[in-house]
């Protein structure tokens, strides 16, 4: 069954469009291979929590049919506010993780070293 | 219709609660046994702290969280040994003045000092407890050096290790449950089934009797048994609680050492991947304790990230960096609420603002210890943290640390079931019988009052001896 977790729903999209912005080298494989394993990791989250994330992203799909998808992406990247902000931090955290314990040298950017 | 089992002691839960209670029961005579939700994976198989152990072992791959502000990041072990086989293996026994706490406010019955140190001789000798015999690693090390420059009192906190290859920290083999107890719970006939969770007890007034489970594949398996014993940790332990319709004050006392982080690039190579500090710095305990943490390549991208933008480019030198912590021992407490229609429970933890001002303190002094022990450069883990180079920096650390911009996170977990005889502050007798249960007994870290500012293992295993040798008195 699709979910909006998956990694070509919204959080999968999201996902995507924020390694765009901070790992802007990071090799289309890389990032795809890095999606899908974020997303099968937002899986995994506590029922309780994975509701919440799975609200979250739904809201930003919506939000990406009236703004800009990269204004969403900026709002969600810098904004603070109280579970909000944890979407794109959790995103960031697994990501950043994968990448750099599968690919040591990989770059500041995310180039391939 | 599903499989179904009969026991004596249904025991669920493998972990450092678990595993020493089906020894002592299973070598008494019981018919014991042990359903464990995760797998059994050996030592060995696969590699410390990283994202595939995390897959195998960790609840939920190990993204489990305490909402609050901050929210803290936890991880559980959800494997046959549970927390055992996922953790860094650190043991310290629990001071005097905790038991003597733990006694009087909780009025624990039959908790005399003497007689629970006694119980961590044994424990101590079964799991082969000792300090690393030679090299430690350079990140351990290097928390020694910083500690000792700044005449600050530290020291080598022992570990569940032998050393049959050769005597350096990183030649050790962990003596984690799945190579100590549960072998000899099994060696005496229990039983272990694993891959299976327990959805819920049923209760009757009061008696339980059956348990409903479901196994890997997701089909019914049911237990009856004469007894249950709940060894599934500080958040599984309440919330199968609660799912049985049990309540009072099971699951609302949550105590935790919550940490903040921060990674330190040296001059040299000190980063081993799979592998921690066993030094810890006591000079400020038990309010604030400083140790290190496993440090491959994509815990310190973690442990960047909350400030990226300032401190990416150090990501290159991850050889020579390695990450440490600042744990506290909080004021503030938490719940576990089992939620209809959920398998997970939600869990809340509300740091008090006192403990907010500590972990910036903690912060701000492991720091210190950083720069004494020659770091080049300090990254803490919070957002808009500045990269501390020397001690004016370390200024504008504090001006700018907030708790609720860090990444809180630990890894002791307890007291949501405390015992006592006390029903106010207790949800467990002084021996872990639920109240209100007949047959329903708790004997984990859940037990345990409050948190006990050292690593907690020590206590959860010489606990669950203590109760369970008193289950096999009172069953004779």
């Amino acid at each position: 069954m699709r979910t909006a977790l998956d990694p070509d729903g919204p959080f999968g999209r999201f996902a995507e469009r924020l390694l765009m912005l901070e790992l802007p080298d990071l090799p289309d494989d890389r990032r795809a291979s890095t999606v899908a394993f974020v997303s099968h990791r937002a899986h995994q989250v506590p029922g309780p929590l994975r509701a919440g994330v799975t609200l979250l992203s739904v809201a930003t799909g919506v939000a990406e049919r009236v703004v800009e998808p990269d204004r969403v992406v900026a709002f969600l990247r810098s904004t603070e506010l109280p579970l909000v902000g944890e979407l794109a931090r959790m995103v960031r955290s697994l990501a950043f993780a994968y990448v750099w314990e599968t690919w040591p040298s990989t770059t500041p950017t995310g180039g391939a070293g | 219709m599903g499989t179904h089992h009969d026991c004596d002691v249904l025991i669920v839960g493998s972990g450092a609660g678990g595993a020493p209670t089906a020894a002592v029961l299973a070598e008494a005579g019981l018919d014991v046994l042990v359903v464990e939700e995760g797998p059994w994976v050996d030592q060995g198989a696969v590699t410390p702290f990283s994202l595939e152990q995390m897959e195998r072992q960790y609840r939920n791959g190990g993204l489990t969280v305490a909402l609050g502000r901050p929210s803290i990041a936890y991880t559980e072990g959800r494997c046959a040994g549970g927390g055992t086989e996922v953790n860094s293996g650190l043991y310290r026994r629990p001071s005097e003045q905790t038991l003597e706490r733990w006694r009087e406010g909780w009025a624990i019955r039959d908790f005399a000092t003497g007689d629970f140190m006694a119980l961590c001789d044994e424990v101590e000798s079964a799991l082969s407890v000792q300090t690393v015999p030679g090299r430690h690693t350079p990140a351990s090390e290097r928390l020694r050096a910083g500690a000792a420059a700044l005449g600050w009192a530290h020291d080598e906190i022992p570990r569940w290790m032998t050393y049959p290859e050769g005597d350096d920290a990183e030649s050790g083999q962990r003596q984690s449950m799945t190579r100590t107890y549960l072998p000899r719970a099994i060696a005496a006939g229990a039983r272990v089934l694993t891959d299976t969770r327990v959805d819920r007890l049923i209760v009757d007034r009061g008696h339980a009797f059956r348990a409903e489970l479901t196994d890997a594949e997701g089909g019914p398996v049911t237990v009856d048994f004469a007894d249950v014993i709940v060894c599934a940790g500080a958040i599984h332990s309440p919330a199968l609680l609660q799912r049985s319709g049990l309540r009072g004050l099971i699951g609302r006392g949550l105590a935790v050492h919550p940490t903040v982080k921060l990674a330190a690039r040296f001059g040299e190579a000190v980063n081993v991947s799979d592998d921690v500090p066993v030094h810890q710095v006591k000079e400020f305990a038990p309010e604030l304790s400083f140790g290190g943490s496993a440090s491959h390549p994509g815990l310190i991208a973690l442990a960047l990230t909350d400030a990226w933008s300032t401190m990416r480019d150090a990501i290159t030198a991850w050889p020579e960096i390695a990450v440490y912590y600042a744990a506290i021992t909080s004021q503030g407490r938490g719940r576990v609420q089992a939620l209809p229609g959920f398998r997970d429970p939600l869990v809340t933890y509300r740091l008090t603002r006192r403990d907010r001002d500590v972990l910036g303190r903690g912060l701000a002094r492991l720091t210190q210890v950083m720069l004494a022990a020659g770091a080049r450069e300090v990254y803490p883990s919070f957002r808009h943290a500045p990269i501390v180079r020397n001690r004016a920096d370390l200024a504008t650390l504090s001006d700018r640390f907030s708790a609720t911009a860090a990444s809180v996170m630990t890894v002791h977990l307890c007291s949501t079931v405390p015992m006592g005889d006390d029903p106010e502050v207790a949800a467990a007798d002084s021996h872990g019988r639920v109240f209100g249960t007949d047959n329903v007994h708790v004997n984990d870290a859940s037990l345990l009052p409050d948190a006990p500012g050292v690593n907690p293992q020590a206590s959860v295993m010489a606990v669950a001896l203590r109760n369970a040798r008193r289950f096999v008195e009172a069953r004779r």
